[in-house]
């Protein structure tokens, strides 16, 4: 009977420190990834998101020539993948600024001098060829195209729908739930050590025992993370991304697929984790038997 | 023999215990999930997630289909016409048409459909405006700066002729307009009648414009190339 409990006891204990293991990773994941703008800064780089604006911009300003009858040429150097790296910065940086609290939105204003003063010289250019006087409406005409410009620029730099994400509400929540996730780690790790120290006092006798418990909980919480994200990766399952812009589809899928290699390759490690534990269990165990069995012949 | 068939029950439970472990914990987390209020959850990965083209062997794409149009006149070709025919609807992406205006020299393909990469190639039909041969207002656009640069000259009375591969349409010009871009006026559907609205976007000094000209013509005739069977 008293077996029976214990078992039952250790069943249920395992059981929590399963669910621990998987809140502790999730948590170590959230922190360490989805709120860490530095992962954000790496897929940018991997991805070359910047060069794939680049070309998105200069193919919709060529196709705008026939309509605003500005070529393109005057848009070339504010094209550049270099000088698209600092709008993408920028609407991320104001991004997490806006999570963390410390921006009251996600507005930005990145710097168009550049595009401005390019802007402006074919516009004098034309108007002194045309004889086209420089008065109130001329100026009006070069604020519209600028404000225009800079407004595509900085809507195809903001690959993570900054702004999308704030009008649904989604960067408002996420900025109330920041200042929780500060005890994520700290609460699913102290949790994760409590359990571990119940059972230890559980099987403080039999250590082999307390090995065993401690493996199998691993190896079921590496399953259940393992078989979710191999999934989703033999399935190529976030390709289904409805946005087909290149690269806020390269930028979120990429993301995605990070995160999923991430928790696929701490399963591993798990499972990788829970053998070992199992190795030591059983040398402990056979160590442990002996022992017995030296005593009882000595009895 | 106690002891022996206590061990043995002992070793069944490590080896059964993982095992027993990963049902309950993949049971309580599948009971969890369908418990949870995650409605709003799968809506947004629903909607976030919805293409599922890539699954499929097949993805949709545009096809651009350009061709001759044949525009010599009936009278010439001494080909039989009907006031009611067959209509060959056409796809998006297709050249359906060709657009002509002797007054101001104009004679460009007509694509139904619009989008950028088409403006490029010709004047567009919006696939939400009547077919040609059908009742209704036929609306196209092309870029000012290009194929439309000199539709403004048409003036009252001036004819413009579509010629398809079914049928050749005839139109006069009956009023000049303006509207801005937001305005859908002239755009929409005409109940019972039949007009045609060419516009483009008004030349500015450089740049996109919010106003929108062009002319509003009349049907003048409909002659199809094969009668309804």
């Amino acid at each position: 009977m008293k077996r029976t409990i214990k078992y039952l006891a250790s069943v249920i204990l395992s059981l929590l420190l399963i669910f621990s293991f998987i809140a502790l990773t999730c948590s170590v994941l959230l922190r360490g990834r989805a709120l860490n703008p530095a992962a954000y800064h790496r897929i940018v780089a991997e991805q070359h998101l910047t060069d794939k604006i680049s070309v998105r911009l200069t193919n919709y300003f060529t196709q705008q020539e026939n309509t605003t009858g500005i070529p393109v040429s005057v848009y070339a150097e504010s094209l550049k993948s270099e000088n698209l790296e600092p709008v993408v910065d920028i609407t991320l940086r104001k991004l997490f600024d806006y999570v963390y609290g410390v921006a009251p939105d996600t507005e930005t204003k990145p710097d168009f001098t550049v595009l401005e003063g390019d802007l402006r010289k074919f516009f004098e250019q034309y108007a002194e060829e045309n004889g086209i006087a420089r008065d109130a409406a001329f100026e009006d005409a070069l604020r519209k195209n600028m404000d225009a410009a800079e407004k595509k620029i900085t809507t195809e730099c903001d690959v993570f729908k900054t702004g999308s994400l704030a009008e649904a509400g989604l960067l408002g929540k996420a900025r109330k739930i920041y200042p929780l996730t500060v005890w994520l780690i700290p609460v699913t790790g102290a949790f994760t050590l409590l359990l571990l120290l119940i059972l230890f006092l559980m099987y403080r006798r039999t250590v082999d025992r307390w090995f065993y418990w401690v493996a199998s909980s691993v190896l079921v919480s590496s399953i259940l993370m393992l078989v979710p994200s191999a999934w989703l990766s033999a399935t190529n399952w976030f390709d289904r991304f409805a946005v087909k812009s290149e690269q806020i589809f390269a930028a979120v899928t990429g993301f995605l697929y990070g995160l999923t290699h991430t928790v696929t390759v701490y399963a591993v490690c798990g499972i990788a984790a829970a053998v070992l534990l199992y190795v030591i269990a059983g040398i402990c165990g056979t160590v442990r038997h002996r022992k017995e069995a030296v005593r009882n012949a000595k009895h | 023999m106690a002891e022996q068939s206590q061990k043995r029950s002992s070793k069944a439970a490590l080896i059964i215990t993982p095992f027993l472990l990963l049902l309950l914990a993949g049971g309580m987390t599948v009971l969890g999930w369908s418990l949870a209020p995650t409605h709003t959850l799968e809506k947004y990965l629903n909607i976030a997630f919805m293409d599922n083209l890539k699954t499929q062997t097949e993805t949709a794409g545009l096809q651009i289909l350009q061709k001759e149009i044949d525009t010599a006149d009936a009278e010439d070709t001494g080909k039989k016409t009907y006031p009611e025919g067959k209509i060959t609807y056409p796809v998006f992406g297709e050249q359906y048409a060709q657009l002509t205006a002797d007054a101001i020299g104009l004679n460009v393909g007509v694509f139904f459909g619009s989008n950028s990469e088409l403006l490029a190639l010709g004047a567009c039909q919006t696939t939400q405006s009547a077919v040609l041969g059908t009742v209704g207002n036929v609306v196209i656009d092309a870029h000012v700066n290009t194929y439309f640069s000199d539709l403004t000259k048409l003036s009252v009375g001036d004819k413009v002729v579509l010629y398809t591969d079914y049928g050749r349409f005839t139109y006069r010009v009956a009023e000049s307009i303006s509207f801005d871009k937001t305005d859908r006026k002239y755009l929409g559907v005409t109940e019972g009648e039949d007009h045609l609205t060419l516009y483009t976007c008004k030349p500015e000094l450089l740049g996109n414009s919010d106003v929108r000209v062009g002319v509003r013509c009349d049907l003048v005739a409909k002659e199809f190339y094969e009668p309804l069977q």
